[in-house]
């Protein structure tokens, strides 16, 4: 009767409030009397302590281990809002996205919404279900495993068949969308890996009006032909989400197809009162096809991908028990990734200094390069900033023969100005006197438009276009085509010898953060881009400094470098977390983007402390104004003489701090107050950041306003 | 029985419920409360990556990137109470009172909140039917309301409607004149500076008694050749029609002296104009930006700016109080992402350094946090304004550091070194902040010094040579014997170069044109006195002169570098406008009885810009010498330059082709219109020709590079 009584009452409030427009009131007391609604399971089978139950015919299910119970999908009673595809997609285990080729339209429907077939078959670990929706004659087999605390769900591409591709083309597959989701306004969490990653806080009412989206990996410039500008958001560059309660939670990690997908995060108060995230498998994309190749005229109309991403769907859900942090997750989630062995180490934080040596300008009659830094001068810095720095590393950009614009694939013979082949043999043995590692950087995955690369290595996107890529900033645009894969990958081969002549690392730009698809004969996609380019760093044995790899890229990379210490701070979001900081600590050194060019003060050196990041500069000898004129005319500040005093002491405050972690893994994070950070890592020591202005103790060490301490 | 007991608890704790609800939601907003919540939602720290690129002004007027200035710390929004401001319009802060009005025109009502964003009251609910300007002044909140069209004075405590202002009662504001009040500002003496939609006499001034003072910042018409014309041919009636009207000022702000800004969003020019007291403009930022939404200024009597633009994107603009772009953040948005604008109305600057910008498309008021970048160059613009140069030197040294392209700073510490008397230093920096006048100042010093540390040697230099020319010449009358070598030697390169030499002799012949162009031409005709290949070479020096233009000019007297000259194009475009105009001149006679060969065409059109060719020179290298201060000798022999050249080519037109005076202008005149149809004919045929080889390219592309 009571249950009855406040179901009622609070139906009534719900009328109520949304008279005086207070909902958040409203939606707080329907979340209060939510009622559970397990799965109508015909099935239920336990599994290494685990009872999973499923519904065979909407194969919602749920999962129960100790006392929690995680659900695939629960409706509220006291949402009665939603249309019958949101109540469908809470309950049903698989949303279809598909391509209504006679209206040219996207829908989204269930599979109880068109008319299933479901051949259900039980397993000792799960089941499979054959699912066939005969409304649009498409079918495939979900296949559900429980190991542990781990639930499986694949979907092999094999299985997907299309018998009337010519009404209906199968679009995208979402499966268990809404697994441990809730509603409302409540206490807990989402992890999204925005960035470093955010958190999206359930218990705040949200002034966003959209939700979180971005493709895993980034965009496929082989279909999106997006433009890179300055305030393009940061990359999902892991295939992970968790939704974090107080009682336990889930971390949602995509296994196989990874390149195929996005992550998407809701909460209440956008779309539905629910709070719920998942991947979205993407088969095929709209695309602008232009009726020229060279798309000049302009003239274009939207074409739909014709061949299905070749792709086997393979999610996982890690159930986790008890409070859960964005520690826990990243724990777990370190579990699945591949590292480096032997990954690049030291018992000291690292300073980067990347040295810009010749930019080209334009004269009255071409092009004219003018000298930044001199590699003799490189040498006087190195010996200079070794006696403070145990742990430095200095990398070379425009080296090459005329300058870095326009250079690139091309990235030998070096030019002359700053020093020819002798003055970098010189640097390079005096640098390795000095124990300073020494890289080039590189670009392998870009050519200048214009640098006169055969067309042949130069990818081509779905529109029959060369692939390029557009960097536009204030005071530079910059356009690149992108090479194929195989094509960069025996470019990067046949720098090897040159690099090697200066017993050099090599620092990666673009080959482990871009993910491209070829077509007509190129005909390669985002999975085989990925492999390439891990294969042709792991073949070619160098020291790897990577620039902001995507998670398949641990696995060779040495260094992380310019690694975003923030979220890209969408409205949904609620604060920036150290996730993936958390997830390479200890298995990477981690280097930020150069800091002089970038510089907000010193609670950008607590976050540097905070996020266990090592800093890093781009420099020259000459004064930045020099480069005026230039593509490189983003450079405002760099003169090395200007910036060393406050390189030296940057470094010497993150090292002071982080030298007693260097090489170790987070265990633990926690709040000790408002603006007071607590980081714990494997050798037990502490990092207090205290971005607060007043002092602090923690564990009875006195933390100054605005300061970092390691403590035990 | 139990049923209707169990029903009737029912519906009492339901009708408690909800009327529970709806007494939370009115007292949350509209009464003071202790227990208020603040109604800054959290937001994700993206200070280390903001959503946006900071720009500054750097060399040549372009917008250059720099640190960033200021990062997104907070906003206010109403939306997590559940009460979401509704296309807000206009936003005011009382920094005495630490209150923030914000005009929440969906919704009908004035909202108060204080700085931290909690609500202290909402007003006007029955009252407003379209609130859309605000101002505070002496303890009174004065709204604009466009449909009522009236504005109405509140007191600030009691929230008590004092007094309200309709349509001016003076014969100024005439029948046609309208009154719609959407914005305004009240000066400390109660004065209303209103902005009236549609108004195109400016902001209208009316004194708190309600009295109409006088119009004050009104716009200028945009001057077009079509509205010349049409003032000078129209009559009143036709010019009422047809004539355009000044754009009316559509925001509006008064800084700490009193001083009124306008904003007149679309202006391409004068987008904020600053007005004296007399209302006439003063100052207009250095950059202008079309669309302006709002304007408010700082203590420091630093301007800041919003725009708002759906396609170019929505930006804060900061100027310091002479109009120099400081800083520039923004952009299009297209992501959501907090700091980043979708339709900034309202500006706000605090005494902290922070910023606030009401977002319409939004209902939020974001606030933006001042870096410690922006605080040096902020302390350093002080002292510039002051002119305490030298006090802001060591600031405006700190700024270079963080950003090498400030122009401002270069200005500032060319200033300081100007009075420490390092000219050249000064020379230099005035180079980087391409101030020209300070350039020529600084130059003036350097010339000025070095005459006077070496006047006395100019002196004593050329009073030997004088002496040294007075003892030859008394030595060759008196003892010619020792010239006889010399005399004999001079001849013979004498004879040799001048008389003998083939084409020197020819050169000689452009003085003949210089002097008397008619006999000259007249030689070159029946005697051939002067040869293609002469003129050839004077075609090469006169394409070479304009390269030597652009590497040897004085920095004053010359806006092309060599970094933004293109020399091909240059040496392109002279070759063909000078060989087109000797075509056209030629083709144009043979058609008007003219009596001149092409070649004649040629060597005559070279010879007779012998002024120039002979003049150039030495008048670019004199360029170096001079300032400002004597740019009238420059600009005089320009003119001489020009005016001799154009002279003897009409001169050499007239007698090629044997005209009189007015055929020889009617030719000219033809000359240049058919060079225009050539260059319209060349661009078409370029186009034809581009797209031909664009397809020939493709096809070879598709065979070969795919």
């Amino acid at each position: 009767m009571i249950k009855g009584l406040l179901k009622a009452a609070a139906g009534i409030a719900l009328a109520g409030s949304i008279i005086t427009g207070n909902i958040a009131l409203a939606v707080n007391l329907a979340a209060d009397v939510a009622e559970d609604e397990t799965p109508q399971g015909v099935y239920s089978v336990d599994i290494d302590g685990s009872t999973l139950k499923v519904d065979t015919k909407t194969l919602n299910l749920s999962i129960t281990r100790g006392d929690r119970t995680w659900y695939s999908g629960k409706r509220f009673s006291g949402e009665d809002g939603l249309n019958s595809l949101w109540v469908n997609k809470l309950t049903d285990g698989v949303t279809v996205g598909y391509k209504s080729m006679n209206t040219g339209t996207t829908r989204e429907r269930t599979i109880s919404m068109l008319k299933p077939k479901i051949t259900f078959k039980e397993r000792t670990d799960g089941f499979d279900a054959k699912i066939s929706c005969r409304d649009i004659l498409v079918s495939f087999t979900l296949q559900v495993r429980l190991s542990g605390n781990k639930l499986q769900v694949k979907v092999p591409f094999d299985s997907i068949s299309e018998d009337a591709p010519e009404d209906n083309k199968l679009e995208y597959l979402i499966v268990y969308p809404f697994f441990d989701s809730s509603y409302a306004l409540t206490d807990g969490e989402i992890l999204i890996p925005d960035g470093s990653g955010a958190l999206i806080d359930l218990s705040v009412p949200t002034s966003a009006q959209k939700a979180y989206s971005a493709r895993v990996y980034g965009s496929d410039y082989g279909i999106s032909f997006d433009t890179i500008t300055s305030n393009s958001p940061q990359t999902a560059s892991m295939p992970v989400y968790a939704m974090m309660y107080d009682d336990g939670g889930t971390m949602v990690t995509a296994d196989d197809g990874a390149e195929y997908c996005s992550v998407n995060a809701y909460v209440s108060g956008i779309t539905t009162n629910y709070n719920f995230a998942y991947f979205n498998w993407i088969y095929r994309e709209s695309y602008v096809k232009y009726y020229e190749s060279s798309g000049t005229d302009g003239k274009s109309y939207v074409a739909f991908q014709e061949d299905m991403n070749k792709f086997d769907l393979v999610q996982t859900m890690t159930l986790l028990e008890g409070d859960c942090d964005t520690a826990t997750v990243a724990k777990e989630y370190r579990k699945t990734v591949d590292f480096k062995q032997n990954a690049l180490s030291s018992d000291r934080a690292g300073l980067r200094l990347q040295f810009l040596m010749a930019e080209n300008k334009k004269g009255m009659f071409g092009n004219e390069v003018v000298t930044m830094t001199k590699t003799s001068f490189i040498e006087d810095v190195a010996e200079e900033a070794a006696q403070y720095c145990g742990n430095l590393s200095v990398s070379v950009l425009g080296y090459t023969s005329g300058g870095l614009n326009n250079s690139y694939p091309k990235h030998f013979p070096l030019d002359g100005g700053p020093g020819g082949k002798s003055g970098y043999k010189k640097l390079s043995q005096t640098l390795k006197e000095n124990g300073v590692n020494f890289s080039f950087t590189t670009d392998y995955a870009k050519a200048y438009a214009g640098a006169g690369v055969n067309e042949k290595k130069l990818a081509l996107n779905i529109s029959n276009q060369f692939t390029t890529l557009t960097d536009s900033r204030a005071g530079s645009t910059a356009k690149f085509n992108l090479i194929n894969p195989d094509d960069a990958a025996a470019l990067m081969k046949g720098d090897l010898k040159n690099i090697n002549k200066y017993n050099a690392s090599v620092d990666y730009a673009s080959v482990g953060s871009l993910l491209y698809s070829g077509y007509k004969n190129r005909d390669y996609d985002r999975a085989y881009t990925a492999e390439k380019f891990r294969e042709a760093i792991e073949l070619s044995q160098v020291t790897a400094n990577i620039i902001k790899p995507n998670a398949y890229m641990w696995a060779v990379c040495d260094s992380y470098l310019e690694m975003p210490v923030s979220s890209s701070g969408f409205m949904i979001e609620t604060e920036s977390v150290p996730f993936l900081q958390m997830v390479v600590s200890g298995k990477m050194q981690t280097y930020s983007t150069a800091i002089n060019l970038n510089y907000t003060g010193e609670d950008l050196i607590l976050r540097l402390i905070d996020y266990n990041v090592y800093p890093s500069f781009l420099v020259t000898q000459k004064d930045a104004l020099e480069l005026y004129g230039t593509n490189s005319a983003g450079i405002f500040t760099s003169s090395y003489d200007i910036w060393k005093d406050t390189i030296k002491s940057i470094y010497t405050q993150v090292d002071g701090v982080l030298s007693a972690v260097a090489g170790c893994t987070v265990e633990d994070r926690y709040t000790a107050g408002n603006g007071v950070y607590v980081t714990v890592y494997s050798n037990g020591k502490k990092v207090v950041v205290n971005y607060g202005g007043a002092e602090v103790t923690v564990d009875g060490t006195a933390i100054a306003a605005k300061s970092a301490a390691a403590i035990d | 029985m139990k049923k209707s007991v169990k029903k009737l608890i029912v519906a009492l704790v339901a009708v408690f419920l909800a009327a529970a609800s709806a007494i939370l939601f009115f007292t949350d907003i509209t009464t003071a409360n202790a227990d208020f919540k603040p109604v800054q939602a959290p937001v994700a720290d993206n200070s280390f990556t903001v959503p946006y690129e900071t720009l500054t002004a750097g060399p040549e007027g372009a917008l250059v990137p720099t640190q960033t200035a200021y990062t997104p710390s907070g906003k206010i929004s109403l939306s997590s109470i559940g009460d979401a401001l509704k296309n807000p319009e206009d936003m005011i802060i009382d920094k005495t009172a630490g209150l923030v009005y914000i005009a929440d025109t969906g919704n009908k009502r004035i909202v108060v909140t204080d700085l931290d964003g909690y609500v202290v009251k909402t007003f006007g609910e029955d009252v407003f039917q379209q609130p859309t300007g605000l101002a505070v002044s002496d303890g009174k909140i004065f709204v604009c309301d466009r449909t009522n069209a009236l504005v109405y004075a509140y007191d600030a405590t009691t929230y008590e409607v004092i007094r309200t202002y309709g349509r001016p009662d003076n014969p100024l504001v005439g029948a046609n004149t309208p009154y719609v009040p959407v914005k305004l500002t009240v000066d400390s003496r109660g004065n209303m500076y209103i902005v009236s939609e549609g108004c195109v006499s400016g902001l209208m001034q009316v004194n708190m008694e309600g009295e109409f003072v006088g119009y004050v910042g009104a716009n200028e018409t945009p001057a077009s050749l079509i509205s010349v014309l049409q003032k000078i041919f129209f009559s009143k009636e036709q010019q009422n029609a047809f004539l355009a009207t000044p754009r009316s000022p559509t925001n509006v702000a008064i800084d700490g002296r009193g001083l009124v800004y306008t904003v007149t969003n679309n202006a391409s020019k004068g987008a904020v104009k600053k007005l004296n007291t007399m209302g006439n403009g003063i100052m207009s930022p250095s950059i202008n930006f079309a669309d302006t939404t709002a304007v408010s200024i700082d203590a420091s009597e630093n301007i800041y700016t919003v725009q708002s633009n759906q396609k170019d994107g929505c930006y804060v603009t900061v100027f310091d109080s002479e109009g120099n772009l400081l800083f520039r953040f923004g952009g299009t948005d297209g992501y959501e992402r907090f700091g980043s604008l979708g339709n900034p109305v309202a500006v706000s600057a605090l005494d902290d350094g922070k910023v606030m910008v009401l977002d319409k498309k939004y209902g939020i008021v974001v606030i933006y946090e001042r870096t410690s970048f922006a605080g040096l160059v902020f302390e350093a613009v002080d002292y510039y304004k002051d002119g305490l140069y030298l006090e802001g030197e060591g600031l405006w040294n700190d700024v270079l550091r963080y950003n090498s392209n400030f122009i401002l700073a270069y200005k500032a510490l060319a200033r300081a070194n100007m009075k420490k008397s390092n000219y050249s230093v000064a020379l230099n920096q005035f180079k980087y902040a391409e101030d020209r006048a300070g350039y020529s100042e600084a130059f003036w010093q350097i010339r000025n010094e070095w005459l006077e540390n070496n006047l006395l040697w100019v002196f004593i230099v050329i009073l030997i040579i004088v002496i040294a020319a007075i003892i030859i010449k008394i030595l060759s009358r008196r003892k010619p014997k020792l010239f006889i070598p010399i005399k004999k030697g001079m001849k013979k390169v004498s004879d040799l170069h001048v008389k003998n030499v083939y084409f020197l002799k020819e050169f000689n012949h452009s003085k003949r044109f210089m002097k008397s162009t008619q006999d000259a031409v007249y030689e070159v005709k029946y005697h051939n006195k002067a040869s293609i290949w002469t003129a050839g070479i004077l075609f090469v020096w006169f394409v070479i002169l304009q390269i030597l233009g652009v590497v040897t000019k004085g920095y004053l007297f010359n806006s092309a570098t060599v970094y933004n000259t293109n020399g091909w194009n240059m040496v392109l475009i002279t070759v063909g406008v000078l060989l087109a105009l000797v075509l056209c001149n030629y083709f144009v006679s043979t058609v008007t009885d003219g009596d001149g060969k092409l070649k004649h065409c040629f060597i005559c059109f070279m010879y007779a810009l012998s002024p120039y060719l002979i003049m150039a020179l030495p008048v670019f290298i004199l360029s170096n010498f001079l300032t400002f201060n004597e740019s009238i000798i420059y600009t005089f022999c320009e003119i001489v330059m020009y005016g001799w050249s154009g002279v003897c080519l009409f001169r050499a037109i007239m007698e090629l082709h044997d005209y009189s005076f007015w055929k020889t202008v009617k030719n000219v005149l033809l000359t240049v219109f058919a060079f225009a149809m050539a260059l319209l004919f060349i661009i078409v045929l370029r186009m034809l020709f581009a797209q031909l080889f664009g397809y020939i390219g493709s096809i070879f592309g598709e065979v070969f590079g795919r």
